[in-house]
């Protein structure tokens, strides 16, 4: 199992992305999922370089690992602790312009996946799960 | 990113933004800063072509409405504000914006402008002459 190690910058983005593309790939999932883990580990990398680093020096850790037909994506940091399965759901239902302040990218990762699960790291720190579950042809 | 800008004519000058790769948090702000350039040089009516951008994010979206906010001459919104920022969209919800058009969306791009709600807010074209033709 591998992990990627990364600095906390935006330029680093991309790298993140392609790692999850080619370890959910290699762990069986098809391209629906790897686009959905993309852009939920994405949203997920730019807030904790965005607002949880706060531009601060830092490091981001990803895995991603396979337990039957849940592939989960695991970020970690060393930001401050927070986390984001407690941020409230935006009301999807109100228009536009009548959604809550915030929160876009969480929206995002909400869409995306079918489970975030957080816990603070034995040693400090975030983890941040998301986790997919793989269907038919995946 | 490199982004190719050129001018084309239809009832009125439309210039086309054409980003190359991913709309992310590390390049969404060039994509802004194109579009500005053209409006201080004049360009009014303008089509994003979205074919050659496989991967966009919520940065991509921000971008996407500040431009919309550019071609309404209004104040260009905080790019930190998410939900925010959209909440600013001055038009009516379901009147597709007058001055940008979305062109060639790829799946995944489609599908991130549809979860938010996009599609509902810009006119999106396969064709080019047919956004043009749309202003």
């Amino acid at each position: 199992m591998a992990d990627l190690f990364v600095a906390a910058h935006v330029e680093n983005l991309a790298e993140i992305r392609r790692f999850v593309r080619e370890e959910a790939a290699a762990l069986g999932a098809g391209e629906e999922a790897i686009c959905d883990l993309e852009l939920a580990v994405d949203e997920a990398a730019c807030n904790v370089i965005c607002h949880g680093y706060e531009g601060r020096e830092g490091m981001i850790q990803v895995r991603v690992e396979r337990g039957g037909d849940r592939l989960a994506v695991r970020v970690r940091d060393e930001a401050p602790l927070f986390d984001p399965t407690r941020h409230p759901l935006p009301d999807v239902t109100l228009p536009l312009e009548e959604r809550p302040l915030g929160g876009l990218g969480l929206f995002l990762i909400r869409q995306s996946v079918d489970e975030m699960a957080y816990r603070v790291m034995p040693e400090g720190g975030n983890e941040l799960s998301l986790i997919k579950r793989l269907e038919g042809n995946d | 990113m490199q982004i190719t800008t050129y001018q084309t004519q239809g009832r009125v000058a439309v210039t086309v933004l054409q980003p190359h790769g991913d709309l992310d948090a590390h390049t969404y702000q060039e994509l802004i800063a194109t579009a500005q350039r053209e409006w201080n040089g004049g360009a009014r009516d303008m089509v994003l072509d979205l074919g050659d951008v496989h991967y966009m994010s919520s940065s991509g979206l921000v971008a996407i409405h500040t431009i919309a906010r550019l071609l309404h001459g209004k104040e260009l919104p905080d790019l930190e504000a998410g939900w925010s920022a959209i909440h600013a969209m001055e038009h009516e919800v379901g009147e597709a914006h007058p001055h940008l058009k979305l062109l060639s969306p790829q799946p995944p791009v489609d599908k991130v402008l549809t979860m938010t709600g996009f599609r509902q807010m810009f006119e999106v074209h396969a064709e080019l002459g047919m956004a043009v033709a749309a202003f």
